[in-house]
This record gives structure tokens, sequence and C-alpha cells, in this order.
């Protein structure tokens, strides 16, 4: 196999690696290990892509991602060969137009890719959907997956907090984010089935996602109760999709699996429990000042009961199961809003 | 061995630790299933052989202790479920 | 393959080459605005915008011009795709566009992204960025291929200033986007 990517001679030593990674702009500040040649052929070796390959032209500067230069972020973040597909199908998917890539890498938000994952692989990869899987877990397919995608974003498409990204704050998610879905946990489709895959196809969906939300309650058992708090919670009267359009972007909300059980209990079809949800993320009009009131109701925002609801559509409220048995808990992942969820079949090597 | 594989065998011995203190007083505890795809550990308690009722650890308590025994023996998270005849609900 | 320094060793560089800066072609009007049609593009999302571009739309029919102004918001789906057919139709009839406002990150890379729409029409354009990000706007054009665009920076921030701020920041750059577009006097 020939790599044509240039070859750069660095110190053996891992901590002079990381200073030289540090110097040269590579990555995220974390350390990251050598792309050597037999790193990169083996991540190569299990693409269904031949090296040469433009998987996608990554934003914010338009870099050409070939599967080669993905292979090597990959190989810096400690992808095993066998979890390379998924990072090659998730940069596919969040380059869908619909995605917004453009926007979601240059804008003052902290919205990041978050990568959910359906399917066999989950397991075999160590994709963590169980306790503490968005962050604590460390299963190697979420720790290095995640941190390929975000290198990929860095080094190929060139986002440089306060130069090519305005982004504010950032959020940890930019070092990689990368969960499963507790599929066997669930009282609905999976999110992968929900959107069209089969059941036994390994999908990795692509979320434009804020950042996590979390939200606890010790004093309820009715799942109504909950899902009206959860609904209320997640129309906080600054999320962003109180800024733009209101028919844009999707909010995932993700339930533990005793939450879920009781939920799937009330709703054991998912789109009522999505369309209970969008009724009640809502807020009163009389909540914002008169400025920001003044906006929504030229946006024809308000409804004939005053009330101003997040989504327009039941299905822009994502619900997923994952995390840990200790109940009590629900994670939303908020939109960004201007940029759909892009899902993929992950494929690998012929 | 796969962790799914060790899940199984995990909870057989600790469901048998317990079983043993049971069939002291001809009680049994048996595994009905244990999923390691959910996480979920279903256990039934057989009172068939019991003369005395009350010489069995009251329900809470044979609750914790089975727990106890599979935290000991079973990495990670998991939901017992245990159906105890002298409980409405199990 | 090895080094001849054991203490080294060799990788392959993780970034992308740059693009090449090729830039599209800009365009002036070199003559007055009188008796033209001149776009302008405003957004749902910033108040401040919309004020001075109903100035500036003023101030072009008192020098004789017809205006079109629209007014965009989305940037996906498809209240997005209807904006970019309107910027689209809009640079077919326009002979020249004022198009804004570049005031956060996503919204400043589809200001840049529609003022381009209007140099791939070959008409005038000036695209309306704030300070903080006139680098970012800088960027978005140079990667897309028209690092030539042109580009008003208006002070930042704008959106919470009071009204009378406003009117007279219109006041103040109205001549500097008139010579953007090489409007002649």
């Amino acid at each position: 196999m020939t790599l044509t990517s240039e070859r750069v001679e660095i110190a053996a030593d891992p901590r002079e690696q990381y200073t030289r990674a540090l110097d040269e702009h590579w990555g995220d500040g974390v350390p990251l290990l050598p792309a050597t040649d037999d790193a990169v052929e083996a991540l190569l070796a299990a693409s269904p892509y031949p090296a040469d390959h433009v998987l996608c032209v990554l934003p914010p500067v338009n870099g050409v991602a070939t599967v080669e230069l993905v292979a090597i972020n990959a190989a810096m973040a400690g992808v095993e060969p066998t979890a390379f597909p998924v990072v090659l199908a998730a940069l596919e998917a969040l380059s869908e137009p619909e995605w917004n890539a453009f926007g979601l890498t240059t804008t003052t938000s902290s919205v990041f890719p978050m990568l959910i994952v359906n399917g066999p692989c989950r397991d075999e990869l160590g994709i963590d959907y169980r306790a503490s899987c968005m962050g604590g877990a460390a299963g190697r397919g979420s720790m290095t997956i995640g941190r390929a995608v975000a290198l990929c974003i860095r080094n190929i498409g060139g986002q440089r907090a306060g130069e090519t990204t305005k982004s504010v704050f950032g959020q940890p998610a930019r070092l990689g984010f990368c969960i499963g879905e507790w599929e066997e946990r669930s009282p609905w489709p999976s999110l992968a089935q929900r959107r069209g895959f089969r059941a036994e196809q390994d999908v990795v969906t692509v979320h434009g996602g804020k950042g996590t939300f979390p939200m606890a309650d010790i004093h309820n058992d009715d799942p109504r109760d909950l899902l009206y708090l959860i609904a209320k919670s997640l129309a906080y009267p600054l999320a962003n999709m109180y800024l733009g359009n209101p028919e844009n972007g999707e909010v995932v909300v993700a339930f533990n699996p005793m939450w879920a059980e009781r939920f799937g209990t009330a709703f054991p079809d998912v789109e009522d429990l999505q369309a209970y949800l969008r009724e009640h993320a809502c807020q009163p009009i009389d909540l914002w000042p008169e400025g920001n009131a003044a906006m929504l109701r030229a946006r024809g925002r308000v409804d004939e009961r005053g009330q101003v609801h997040l989504v327009d559509r039941p299905d822009q409220i994502v619900p997923i199961v994952c995390g840990g048995l200790g109940s009590l808990h629900a994670i939303a992942l908020p939109s960004f809003g201007e940029s759909f969820m892009q899902s993929r079949a992950i494929v690998g090597a012929a | 061995m796969s962790a799914h594989a060790r899940f199984a065998d995990d909870v057989t011995a600790a469901v048998d630790e317990v079983a043993q203190l049971l069939r002291a007083d001809g009680a049994d505890l048996t595994l009905v299933r244990a999923d390691p795809k959910t996480a979920r550990v279903e256990l039934a308690l057989v009172l068939d052989g019991v003369s005395c009722e009350d010489c069995i650890l009251p329900p809470p308590m044979l609750f914790e202790t089975i727990e106890q025994s599979l935290h000991r023996r079973v990495a990670g998270e998991f939901e017992l479920r245990l159906a105890d005849p002298r409980t409405a609900t199990p | 393959m090895t080094t001849t320094d054991p203490a080294t060793i060799w990788v392959r560089r993780p970034t992308a080459k740059p693009a090449g800066e090729v830039s599209a072609p800009a365009f002036t009007l070199d003559r007055p605005v009188s008796g033209l049609t001149i776009g302008i593009r405003a957004d749902r999302a910033w108040r401040s915008w919309q004020l001075i571009s109903s100035i500036w739309s003023e101030r072009l029919q008192g020098d004789g011009a017809a205006t079109i102004e629209v007014e965009t918001g989305a940037q996906m789906g498809q209240p997005g795709a209807d904006d970019r057919k309107e910027i689209e139709d809009l640079a077919g009839v326009a002979d020249a566009a004022i198009v804004g406002l570049g005031t956060c990150g996503s919204c400043t890379t589809f200001t840049v992204k529609d003022a381009v729409t209007f140099e791939d029409h070959a008409k005038p354009v000036v695209a309306i960025v704030c300070e903080e990000f006139v680098v970012h706007g800088r960027n978005v054009a140079t990667h897309l291929g028209h690092g030539d665009l042109k580009i008003l920076v208006l002070p930042y921030p704008l959106e919470a200033r009071p009204e009378d701020e406003l009117r007279a920041i219109a006041d103040e750059y109205y001549p500097a986007v008139l010579e953007l577009l090489g409007v002649a006097q």
C-alpha cells in the first residue's frame, strides 16, 4: 500500500511527541498516538474505500478528507481497525448538506457532532451505552471514534478556536462524543429503526448537539408527570430553537432505562410519547421580557393559548434510551436548530 | 470468555451462594433469567418445601442479601427482580 | 519505514493541504445607482440590521434606485431552501446587492454564502459583517473561492444598541457601502 500523505520525522519519546503535536497544532491538547505507516495501513485495510477516495470536504476551510487522511487522524485517536468504518460513516453523515456542517463548524454556539450508534457493533467496538455512557465509562470505541471525528474536523476541516470557529465556549464534546443506544432496554424501536434502518444494521446517527443538559427528579414516579417536567425543561427560554425556525432541528432526550420502562408503559407508541412531549415543550409568552417577546410574536411563534412551542413537530423531539440503572435522570442534547441529524449505515471492508 | 458469558456464570455463582443458605430452611432460589444484554437478573424464591416461612429471611433482607452477593461477583450494573411469593408484586 | 536515528520515528501529517487561493472576480457598478435595482438582504434574527438596511433602502431610493428587500433567516430544511432560492432569484433581477448581517458565526457564514451567489451572477455585492466576525467572513469567502468579495465592516456588537445609535451608524456607513459597490457619483 502506498501512502501519499506527507511523512514527518518526530521524536520516538511519547512526551516529546506530545510537545511536537502541540507545536504543530495537531489535535486537541490531549496526548495522541503516532500515526505510523503500519497504524494507518491497518485502518485502511478495514475501509470499504480506497485510500485516495475523497470521503467529503470538511468545513470551515473545505479541507479535502481522503480516506487516508481520515485514517491518519483515526490512528492518532487510537481507533481500532474494526471501528474505523464508524468514523467514515460519521463523517459522511455530517457532510450531508442538511446537517449544515458549514454553519455548525463556524458558529458562536457550542454545537458539535454527537454520535449515536445503533446495532450489534456497540458491544464489539466498546461503544458505551450503559452507566456513564456520556463520560466516564471509557469504552475504547466511544473514546476513540468520537475523538477521531473531532480530530478530522480540526485537522482536515481546519476548525480552530477563535480563528475559523467563533464558538464562544466550545464544549467537552469537542474532544469527541460517541455513545450507543441501549436498544435492549428501550420499549420502543431504536433510533436507527425509526429512521428507516433494520434492527440488525450497524448505524451511526450524527446530531448537532449543544451539550448535555441534565434533568433529575426524586419526587415523582408518575410517567406523565415526569414527561411533562422533561418537556418543560427542554423548552428552556434561551434554547436555540427559540431563536430560529421552529421547523428545523431536533432535540435528543436520553431516558435512563428505568424511566424508559415506565414511560413505555404509559406510551407504548413512541410517536404518542413524542406528541406528548411536543405538546408540553412550551412556555407562556409572558416568560420572556418584552424585547424577546416582541420578536417571538413577530415571527408567529405564539399560539392561540399564548404558548410558544419549542418545535413545530413531535418528530423533532427524539427520545433514546441509554445510561445506568440508577434511574432518576434524563439528559437532553439540545439542538443548534439549523441542522437535521443524519444517519448512515456502517459499512466494513468488503 | 466474553463479557456476556461471564455475566451468566457470575450470576449463577451468586445465586448458588444464597440458595445454599435458603436450602437449610427448605427453601430454594432459582435463576429464571440472566440477560447480559438488558442487565436484568430475574430470580424466584421457592417456598414449596418450607415448614416455617418466618424462618426465611424477610423479603427486604433477602433481596438485599441477593443483591450483595451479585455485587460481589458481577461487574457493572444489573437490575435484580425477585419473585417472592410472600410479597404482592415480584 | 524506520529512521536512521533510533530516537525518532516517521509519522504521517494529519492536516489537509490548504486549498489553492483562486478567487472569483468581484464586480463594481461604475455608475450612479439611479435607475438601477438594488437588492437588500436582511435577516429575521437581527433587528439592528433590519433598521440599518431599511434606512439604506430609503437612501438608495432617494438616490434614484429601486430596491428589493428580502428577509432570510433559515439555513436548513425547506425554510433554508426557500431562502436560498429567494436569494438566487434576487441575484437574477437585481443589478447589485447588499447582503447582511454577519454578526455571529453561522449567520456570517450564510451572509457570505448568499453574497457569493450575487458574484456568481456577475453582480456587484457587498457583504455586511460586524467587526468581531470579519476574519471569519474573509475565511469563508476565501474558502468558497471568492476571496475578493467586498465586505463592509460594521461595529460590534450591533444588536443591543439603541435606535439612535443604529441610525447614526446607518448614516455614517452609507457612503462606504456605495464606495464598495463602485457607485460613481
